[in-house]
């Protein structure tokens, strides 16, 4: 990931795999697609380059998280279109609720809400 | 446009992955790039190539990532622990062989007779000369299932670092067994490794970078 706003490369390291998983909840998605959604929905501040994005993927596909395939877009290209697995829909639970958990934490310590 | 079959390829030359695995690496990461450059080409931009390679800044680096995030965790199991557990069956086996054959129980106590097994007793030796065999096992073992050059040699020093553990311990117990770890523990893993030099060249699970014909 690469920072294009004030959010530490610590944070968006420890956040990518949720991040990857959140959107792959969604649906199916290649690896650009993915990047494109995330950089989307964040309204930029988080954006994965390749060199970020493909290791997370391939480990996530290595522990089984998501599955890949080769499939044909409608203009002909192929693309390896990735798919969340049970696993990969279990592991999100837990994910998110230790993110939500320490945003929660921080925003005590911190007071984010007021800043 | 430029070839990003062809930049990618190189730019992954160094990284050692399976052929099959580099062709769908190499195909999928050139069509990001490709996609990168179509959108910045469509937003007008004037250096959209420069954009698109601006996403991987170090090859290098990033055919590391790639290599060990595809990398299975239990490899380390298949072609490491196993051999070395095979190697550290074997090395006890000949030391108990050893100490049957060699070593005669001395009395200790009223009824009882004792073993004593030390690096200067005549079953030392004899021992030391099986080790080889362990390491060479262990070696061959881990090669067979695609283990690395340190791999290999971690498995075949296994039996050493059973007795290493072992020493510390009994050093726990008995401050003794702290002099003991030249020869329980180095010289017995010189023994393995030097059992494992023919198991350490040849075969690997991964094939070094091969030249990729572009596709595109």
């Amino acid at each position: 990931m690469s920072t294009t706003r004030g959010v530490s490369p610590q944070i968006k390291r420890g956040s990518a795999e949720l991040a990857i998983l959140a959107v792959l909840a969604e649906g199916p998605l290649h690896g650009y697609e993915i990047a494109k959604r995330i950089r989307e929905d964040t309204g930029g501040t988080i954006t994965f380059d390749v060199a970020a994005l493909y290791p997370v993927l391939y480990a996530m596909e290595t522990r089984g998280w998501v599955r890949a395939a080769w499939e044909e877009t409608p203009s002909g290209r192929r693309r390896r279109c990735y798919r969340l697995t049970e696993d990969g829909k279990r592991r999100l639970l837990p994910l998110r609720r230790e993110w939500r958990e320490f945003f929660r934490a921080l925003n005590r310590l911190a007071r984010l809400s007021d800043a | 446009m430029p070839d990003w079959q062809r930049l990618t390829a190189d730019g992954l030359a160094q990284t050692r992955l399976a052929p099959e695995v580099r062709r769908d690496v190499v195909e999928e990461i050139a069509a990001h790039l490709e996609e990168c450059y179509g959108e910045s080409l469509d937003a007008g931009s004037a250096d959209a190539e420069q954009q698109a390679r601006a996403q991987v800044s170090d090859w290098r680096a990033l055919g590391r990532s790639i290599r060990r995030s595809k990398e299975d965790p239990m490899n380390v199991v298949r072609r490491v622990i196993l051999p070395g557990i095979a190697a550290v069956i074997v090395a006890l086996g000949a030391l108990r062989l050893c100490v049957y054959v060699l070593i005669t129980p001395h009395a200790c106590g009223v009824d009882d007779t004792c073993i004593l097994i030390t690096a200067d007793g005549p079953a030392y030796l004899p021992w030391l000369a099986s080790l080889p065999f362990a390491g060479a096992l262990a070696a061959a073992l881990s090669r067979r299932v695609g283990g690395q050059l340190r791999q290999r040699v971690l498995a075949a020093v296994c039996p050493a670092a059973y007795f290493a553990g072992e020493i510390v311990y009994y050093s726990l117990l008995d401050a003794f067994y702290w002099r003991i770890p030249i020869y329980w523990i180095l010289i017995p893993a010189i023994a393995c490794a030097i059992g494992a030099i023919p198991f350490l060249g040849g075969r690997r699970d991964t094939v070094e970078a091969q030249p990729l014909t572009a596709t595109s």
